[in-house]
């Protein structure tokens, strides 16, 4: 019952509207054009409300036309919010790759071989996807029983070591994030 | 007294146009041109009210403003119509007065068309089968 009442007070605003705008018609030619549209308007003022009562769902189609005539800067205001949904998907971009950049550390430290390593991971910039993964690593050189450092016996058990090393990492990134192998760039500090 | 003021310099520039028309026609269609920019900025302000408070109105009565406004476009687009097409006439030109007010007829109907399809095309969805 309320809402029947206020769409009968808006009723009577707008056929009061109508009317004034009709006093405002130019006394020529052109006044049953004016009062055409008038007309339009009035009939739009009365189905309105009514489709907006019976369908709550939905309004006239035309509502969304309001969009280019209230906003002159349509461009403007739709470039600017752009920008801001950018700047969001950045910030929101750098969290997580700094997320996934410890997450990363914490689990390729416990790889045997591995002394300290620094990551560095790279986001899809349109879907925010992990592309890229480059570990930076300080291999552990073995040491023997009484603890001093040991060099290795030779350069191919040392690159051997360094190659189990990169195919476990390359391995656990390709289980854990679904990279290929070719994301995943491993680089050996002083190698 | 705003109207005196009006009446006063219609009653001047029509005594001026008479008898300049008769000189230099030409220079009664300026002078009559500055006649009507002249009663326009009189009643500007008075006109952005009146389109103010049917804004308010229309505002309150949660009427869509895109129709509103067209239909204040249109007849602003009357209006100047109007006014162009008697300046036309009053130098002797009806053919020229006719065509600018096709053009304002024309120009009018687009505007009032988008009103018109937003109303047919939500008559024919309620419209049951």
């Amino acid at each position: 019952m309320e809402i029947l009442i206020n769409i009968v007070k808006n009723l009577l605003v707008i056929v009061v509207i109508a009317s004034f705008l009709e006093i405002l018609l130019p006394d020529n030619s052109m006044r049953p054009f004016v009062r055409f549209t008038i007309g339009l308007f009035v009939i739009l003022a009365i189905l309105n409300p009514i489709l907006a009562t019976i369908y709550s769902e939905r309004d006239l189609m035309a509502r969304a036309w309001d969009l280019p005539w209230e906003y002159s800067g349509t461009g403007d205001f739709q470039e600017t919010g752009k920008q801001v949904n950018r700047d969001i998907q950045k910030a929101g971009s750098e969290v997580i790759r700094e997320k996934i950049e410890q997450q990363i550390n914490s689990l390729a430290i416990l790889v045997p071989g591995v002394a300290d390593l620094n990551t560095r991971v790279a986001l899809d910039p349109e879907s925010g996807e992990l592309s890229e993964v480059m570990l930076v690593i300080r291999p552990a050189h073995e040491s023997s029983e009484d603890g001093a450092i040991e060099a290795f016996s030779s350069n191919d058990q040392e690159n051997e070591n360094l190659e189990v090393v990169r195919e476990k990492l390359t391995s656990m990134m390709r289980n854990l994030y679904g990279l290929e192998d070719q994301q995943v760039v491993i680089k050996f500090e002083g190698g | 007294m705003e109207i005196a003021q009006i009446v006063g310099l219609g009653l001047v520039a029509t005594i001026f146009l008479l008898i300049i028309r008769q000189e230099k026609p030409v220079m009664a269609v300026v002078l009559s041109l500055a006649f009507v920019a002249v009663i326009f900025l009189f009643v500007v302000d008075k006109i952005s009210t009146i389109v103010g408070v049917i804004t308010e109105l229309s505002h309150r009565a949660e009427a869509n403003y895109f129709f509103l406004g067209t239909v204040l476009k249109i007849l602003g687009v009357a209006y100047l119509a109007e006014f162009g097409a008697a300046v036309c006439r009053d130098s002797g030109e009806e053919a020229v007065a006719k065509k600018v007010e096709f053009g304002a007829k024309i120009i009018i109907a687009v505007l009032a068309l988008p009103i018109m399809i937003a109303i047919l095309e939500s008559l024919m969805e309620i419209m049951p089968g």
